[in-house]
This record gives structure tokens, C-alpha cells and sequence, in this order.
């Protein structure tokens, strides 16, 4: 028997360290436990020389008697005293035993990977022996070196790192199929659930307390949480860019949900937008310069949008408008009372404030001739529409218009009738504020003759059937009074005609001119009414030949080409040479 | 009611009217003519319609010279007298007074070549007894067979209106006869 060995059948050193060898077991640790049993050998070889192993006893028995060693220790190298035996064999197992499964479980269920690894570890876990101090001090150096040069080989060398990870790995792959494993993770994992639901506010404290702990930490670091938060959002943000009908979708949903939500309990929705909106109205008091601020800008960005947009303006008033009309169309009652309440409360106002009444309609009317001096055109249209249709208006009412003149006349001659002095004095000042303006006026009197004239003039060329019955029933007035009256009229008829002749025999050229004048005015009438007989007999000849065919009368003809129509207007008077280079021919 | 017409395709009373004009002219200018020659000839004692009385002397030549230019200007006075005015402004004299205008369907200027195509389609609508003439009837441009030889038309070339009152009565009237014994009047007639 060797003297390193126990002796009490505790396993060595070498024993302590052994691993399971079997199949299966785990290289790495074979490795290691080869490397660790070398170095064991290597001190067993060392105590072998020196005696024996050096241990805590022996540190304490050292102290005890430093001066028996030698002799003694190799008298009874290899036996104890009974009683220091049995001492220590109760000793030894008195220390517990750490029993530990192999660190990688057999692969075939081999026996001798079920191989307990025992380590002892105690002060009492070896047997004493007394040593020299000297030879003891050179075991317990040359170890440390050992055990630390076989440390730094572990530690630095690649091969065990990489098979020690090839192993773990391997490890935790077959861990995870491990459906033992599994069931008692999870039974684990269930009872501290349980364990938890029992115990509420531990958990809550837990997580409080962890949660703070987090948030103390992101808080002061919160650099990563920020690209950590950027990252995400930014590829969610790219997958919702990509696949926007999922978010339509979710959108939707939510907004659904959501909406569901609040109408299904409003009032929470209703608590809250009050509180908004009042908090948001305190703020709009407190800061009214801002607010002014903030809806001059709103205003004015939105009456830009709308001047750069006119067409969609319109578009939107007149629908808008239309389904109002409508709207009112449909409910004329409403219509009325509306109209009555705001026309009332207007007329109130403007009762009650003449002087702004009388501001704005200075201002209204000021931009209304502007707007009507810049647009003439307009004016002169809308002038030409609203007299037609009150002629027109006139015109299908002449009993209502005569009894409405004749009231008028009849008020205003009743009125003059009592009061002559009245009438006299107005009629000279309005007459005589006239003649003045008149007399410093005269070319803006000619032209507004001149311009009204024109005007009526054309208007009564365009409508020459309104002119006839004015000049038959005016001539026929004049007739009977020339009739009723012929003492008065043949002085007249003899002034008359003895300034016509005086004027004839004055400017016979004149006379000359008329006479001409009237002439070829009156071939031209000739020549133009012959040509309108025979344009009318155009179509009627042609409706005389189309019914002794028997063929269906014809409707209007198809007017030539803008060209051919063109000729009729000028006179294609062209010189050969010009008619050469535009020929085509 | 009134219709303006300026532009629009003229009609065959207008056209007619036009060319009696123009006819009248040409008659009374080949009269002329042949008075103020007849007369001039009168003057030398030479009778135009008897020119053998002078035989043997040269004033036989000079009257039988005179007789022959009397016909050849009264055949060629016609066609010079059309072509020419058509060429110029697309008027005759008479197409002047009725205020119509002969101009090419396709707007540009006559051309001789294209006046005497139309001259000629006239001679063809004569010789057909004027069935040519009365295309103008029918067609929708109102064009008779020389203007369609020539690819012309006849607008109204002055600023008048059409009595429409007077044509859609007669229209009323035609229809009315039109119309079967017992069958009610339209609106448009009773009106």
C-alpha cells in the first residue's frame, strides 16, 4: 500500500477528482479530471518523497509537536495508534458528503457513467501526519505550482474552452428534448405561480421593486433604451410603410374597438373631453393675444389654400348651397320662421343703431361702385336683364301698372295741387341748380346726351316693334290736337314752313345733299327689300317644289364652312398676281 | 320674326332673279353695241343687214367685217361678261344687286379655269332643259349642276334677315292641305 493513500477506504485526492469515464461521459471533464489526476499523481509522487500529504491536522499537530516527526512518522507510516484511528474514522465520517450527479449524463444509461463524483471537504477531511516543516514547505510550493500551471492551462487553452462550449451546447440541446426535464421546469414553474398568486403582494413588491430598479437604471442610462426604442420603431415603421392594408386593417379594428368602447360607455368619454376642453378653454382665456395669433394664422393659411384653389371652392359652395336650398325647399316652415327671426332681429339691431347702420351702408355702397366701376360690363348686363324683365313684367300687367301710375300721379298732383308755392320754389332751385351745372358742364352734358342716345337708339333698332306704337299713338296725339285746335295750326304750319324755306334757299347745297342723300337711301331701301322678298321666296319656292314631290318640307339647312362664310362678309377683290400666289391650281 | 341670312346658302328664287339680271345686261349691252355700230356704219351709208349693196368696193369688206365681229362678240360676250366677274369678285352685276356671291366650297379665291368649268356646267344645265337648275332644289347646299362641276356654292353676301313669319305660315297652310279629312291640327299649325 502506498503511503499517500488512505487508509480508512476514503477516496484520494486522485479518487475525489475521478470522473465517470464510461460512454457518454463528458470529455471536457475527462480532460480536466486527466489534467487534475496528473497533478495529483505529481504531489502524490512529492508526498510519496516527503512522507505524506500535508493537511490541516497536520498543520494543527505541527504546532502541537514540532519535534517528534522523523522517526516516529516512518515507525508508523502506515498504521495509527487504534484509538487516534477510530478518532479520525469518526472524524471523516462525521464530514458531510457532497454527492454530485456527472456533469454530463450518460449517454446510453451506462453504469459507469452513474459514477458518483465525491468530494470531501473538510479540515478533518485528510489523516494526519507529521511532516518537517522544511519538506513541507517544498510540497506545498511545488503543488501550488502544479495546480496553478494545470489552472493556467485550463484557462488559457482554446481546445478545452471549445470543447467545453461543443459540450455545453450539446448539453443544453439534449436538455431542451428532455421531456423530464420539461415537466419538472414547468412543475416548477407552476408551483412558483402558485406560489405567487398566494402571494400577491410579494410578487407586487417584486416587480416594483425590479420594475424601479429598471427604470432607475434606463433613466440614467437612457442612451440604449433610445436607440434600443428607435431601432424598433423604426423597423415597425418600415413594415407598416410596406404593408399598409395590415394597418388599414389594424387601424381599423382598434378604431372600431375603441369606438365601440366609448359609445357603449360615454360617459368616461364625456368626463374626459369636459375636462379637455375646459382645461383647454382656461388656457384660451388666460391666453387670448395667442389665440388670436394662433386663428389669424390658421385663417390666413386657409383663405391661401382656398384663393389657390377657386375651382374646388366653388364646386363645394354650390353644393353645399344647393343641398341647403333644398334643405329649405323641403321645409318651408322652418324657412319662414328662420327668415322672420333673423330678419327681426336684424331689424331690431339696425333700429337701434342707426349710426352703424348708416356706416355700413356707406361702406357697402362705397365697394359696390367700385366693384360696379370696375366691371361695367357687368353692371350694363345685369342693368339690360333686370329692365327687360320689368318691361317684360310691365308689359303682361298693363292694368296693374296704369293703376299704380295713376295712384302715384294722383298722390304727387293732389300733393302740387296744395301746395303750388311749394312746387314753384323746388321746381327753380332744382331747375337752377341744373342750368348751372349745365352751363359749366357742357361737354359732359353732350356726352351723356350723346351716350344715352346711342343707347337708346340701338335699343330701339333692336326692338323696332316697341318704337312703332310709341310714334303711332304720339303722332296720332298730335294729329287730333292739330285737328281739335286749326286755328292754331295753320300759323304753325306757316312759321314752319317759311323757316324750312328760308333755310332751303340758304344752303342750296345742302338741299342738294339731302336730296341725293335720300335717294340712294331710298334705292338702298328698294334694293334691300327686294333682297329680302327674294330670300324669303328662296325657301318658299323651295317649299313649293318639295310638296308637288310630295317630299316632307326641309328643315334648316346646314350652314357652310366657317371659310365660305368669311367670303360672304368681305369682298374678294384680288389682284391677279395675288390671286396667282394664293391659287391653288 | 326675322332670320339673318348673311353667309347661308342661296336660294334659286334669289339666284334667278340674279341671272334675269344679268341676262337683261347682256341683251341690252349687245343692243347697244350693235345700235352704236349699226349707226356708225348708218353714217357711211353702209346697211349692215345688206352689205352686198356695196360689193366690189372695200366698204363691202369693212360692213362684212363689222357683221362678223357683231357675231362673234354677241357669242363671246356672254361667257367673257360671267367668267370675267365671277373671276374678279365672285359677283355678277346682277348677283350684286340680289346681294349673293359665287365662292369655292373650300373658301379660297375663283380661278378662270374654275369659271369656265362653271360656264360651262350652265351650258350643260341648259341643254338639259334645266334639270340641272333644279338640283339646287334638292341639294343641301343648294348647289345646281355647275356648281358641282365646279365645286362652288352661292352664299347671301349682304346683312339681311329672312321673313320667317312669312314662310312658317305658308308652311302651316301646306301642311294643312297636307293633312287628312278629320285628323286634329297640331300645335304648330293652330298656332
Amino acid at each position: 500500500m502506498n503511503e499517500t493513500e488512505p487508509e480508512s477506504g476514503l477516496p484520494s485526492l486522485e479518487d475525489d477528482l475521478r470522473v465517470p469515464t464510461g460512454e457518454g461521459t463528458n470529455p471536457a471533464a475527462v480532460a480536466a479530471g486527466a489534467v487534475i489526476a496528473g497533478a495529483a499523481n505529481a504531489a502524490g509522487a512529492v508526498f510519496g518523497l516527503f512522507g505524506r500529504r500535508r493537511t490541516a491536522e497536520d498543520e494543527f499537530e505541527m504546532e502541537e509537536s514540532d519535534a517528534e516527526s522523523a522517526n516516529e512518522s516512518k515507525k508508523d507510516d502506515t498504521a495509527l495508534p487504534v484509538e487516534e484511528t477510530e478518532r479520525v474514522n469518526q472524524d471523516v465520517d462525521s464530514i458531510p458528503i457532497k454527492t454530485t450527479k456527472p456533469v454530463t449524463p450518460a449517454a446510453n444509461g451506462d453504469a459507469a457513467a452513474e459514477e458518483l463524483v465525491h468530494v470531501r471537504v473538510s479540515k478533518k477531511g485528510a489523516r494526519t501526519k507529521k511532516t518537517k516543516p522544511r519538506q513541507r514547505g517544498l510540497a506545498e510550493s511545488l503543488l501550488d505550482g502544479v495546480v496553478a500551471q494545470v489552472g493556467d492551462y485550463i484557462e488559457s487553452s482554446e481546445a478545452v474552452e471549445r470543447l467545453v462550449s461543443q459540450q455545453t451546447e450539446k448539453i443544453l440541446r439534449e436538455l431542451t428534448q428532455e421531456p423530464a426535464l420539461a415537466n419538472l421546469i414547468r412543475a416548477q414553474a407552476e408551483q412558483y405561480i402558485d406560489e405567487l398568486a398566494a402571494h400577491p403582494k410579494k410578487l407586487e413588491t417584486l416587480v416594483r421593486a425590479q420594475a424601479e430598479q429598471y427604470l432607475a437604471h434606463l433613466m440614467q442610462d437612457s442612451a440604449p433604451v433610445d436607440a434600443l426604442v428607435d431601432k424598433v420603431a423604426g423597423n415597425y415603421l418600415t413594415r407598416l410603410t410596406q404593408d399598409s392594408v395590415a394597418v388599414d386593417a389594424l387601424v381599423e379594428k382598434v378604431a372600431g374597438n375603441y369606438l365601440t368602447r366609448l359609445t357603449q360607455d360615454s360617459a368616461p368619454v364625456d368626463a374626459l373631453v369636459e375636462k379637455v376642453a375646459g382645461n383647454y378653454l382656461a388656457r384660451l382665456l388666460d391666453d387670448s393675444a395667442q389665440i388670436d395669433a394662433l386663428v389669424q394664422k390658421i385663417a390666413g393659411n386657409y383663405l391661401n389654400y382656398l384663393r389657390a384653389h377657386p375651382e374646388p371652392v366653388r364646386v363645394l359652395i354650390h353644393d353645399e348651397a344647393g343641398a341647403y336650398i333644398e334643405l329649405l325647399q323641403r321645409d318651408a316652415e322652418r324657412l319662414d320662421a328662420l327668415v322672420t327671426t333673423v330678419a327681426n332681429r336684424y331689424v331690431d339691431y339696425l333700429q337701434k343703431n342707426p349710426a352703424a347702420v348708416r356706416v355700413l351702408i356707406r361702406n357697402e355702397a362705397g365697394a359696390y361702385l367700385d366693384s360696379l366701376q370696375n366691371d361695367s360690363a357687368q353692371v350694363e348686363t345685369l342693368v339690360q336683364t333686370l329692365g327687360d324683365k320689368y318691361i317684360a313684367y310691365l308689359r303682361a300687367n298693363p292694368a296693374q301698372v296704369e293703376a299704380l301710375i295713376r295712384d302715384e300721379a294722383g298722390k304727387y298732383l293732389a300733393y302740387l295741387n296744395e301746395n303750388p308755392t311749394q312746387v314753384q320754389n323746388l321746381i327753380r332751385a332744382q331747375a337752377g341748380d341744373y342750368l348751372e351745372y349745365i352751363n359749366h358742364n357742357p361737354a359732359l352734358i353732350e356726352t351723356l346726351v350723346r351716350a344715352q342716345g346711342d343707347r337708346y337708339l340701338v335699343r330701339l333698332q333692336k326692338n323696332p316693334e316697341d318704337v312703332e306704337p310709341l310714334v303711332r299713338a304720339l303722332a296720332d296725339r298730335y294729329i287730333a290736337v292739330l285737328q281739335s285746335n286749326p286755328d292754331q295750326l295753320m300759323p304753325l304750319v306757316q312759321k314752319v314752313g317759311d323757316e324750312y324755306i328760308d333755310y332751303l334757299l340758304d344752303h342750296p347745297d345742302a338741299v342738294q345733299e339731302l336730296i341725293q342723300g335720300q335717294s340712294l337711301s331710298l334705292a338702298g331701301v328698294v334694293m334691300e327689300d327686294v333682297r329680302s322678298r327674294a330670300a324669303t321666296t328662296d325657301t318658299l319656292i323651295e317649299m313649293f317644289a318639295r310638296n308637288i314631290f310630295r317630299r316632307a318640307p326641309r328643315g334648316e339647312l346646314p350652314e357652310p364652312s366657317p371659310e365660305v362664310r368669311a367670303l360672304a362678309e368681305r369682298a374678294p377683290l384680288v389682284s391677279l398676281r395675288e390671286k396667282k400666289k394664293r391659287g391653288d391650281e | 320674326m326675322k332670320r339673318e341670312i348673311e353667309g347661308l346658302y342661296a336660294g334659286a328664287a334669289t339666284r334667278g332673279i340674279a341671272w334675269v339680271i344679268d341676262q337683261v345686261l347682256i341683251v341690252v349691252t349687245l343692243g347697244v353695241v350693235a345700235w352704236f355700230v349699226t349707226t356708225t356704219y348708218g353714217l357711211f351709208n353702209i346697211d349692215l343687214q345688206n352689205c352686198e349693196a356695196s360689193s366690189g368696193s372695200i366698204w363691202y369688206y369693212a360692213c362684212v367685217g363689222a357683221r362678223f365681229g357683231l357675231g362673234i362678240f354677241a357669242v363671246a360676250f356672254s361667257p367673257i361678261y360671267f367668267i370675267f366677274f365671277w373671276t374678279l369678285s365672285g359677283q355678277t352685276i346682277g348677283d350684286a344687286i340680289l346681294g349673293i356671291r359665287v365662292v369655292r366650297l373650300d373658301g379660297k379665291p375663283m380661278t378662270i379655269p374654275r369659271s369656265i368649268r362653271r360656264f360651262i356646267g350652265y351650258l350643260v344645265c341648259f341643254i338639259t332643259l334645266g334639270i340641272g337648275f333644279l338640283l339646287m332644289l334638292i341639294d343641301d347646299q343648294r348647289q345646281g349642276l355647275h356648281d358641282m362641276l365646279a365645286g362652288t356654292c352661292v352664299i347671301y353676301a349682304w346683312r339681311g334677315e329672312q321673313d320667317t313669319q312669312t314662310v312658317a305660315r305658308l308652311q302651316n297652310w301646306m301642311t294643312e292641305r297636307r293633312r287628312p279629312a278629320g285628323q286634329e291640327p297640331t300645335a304648330n299649325s293652330k298656332a
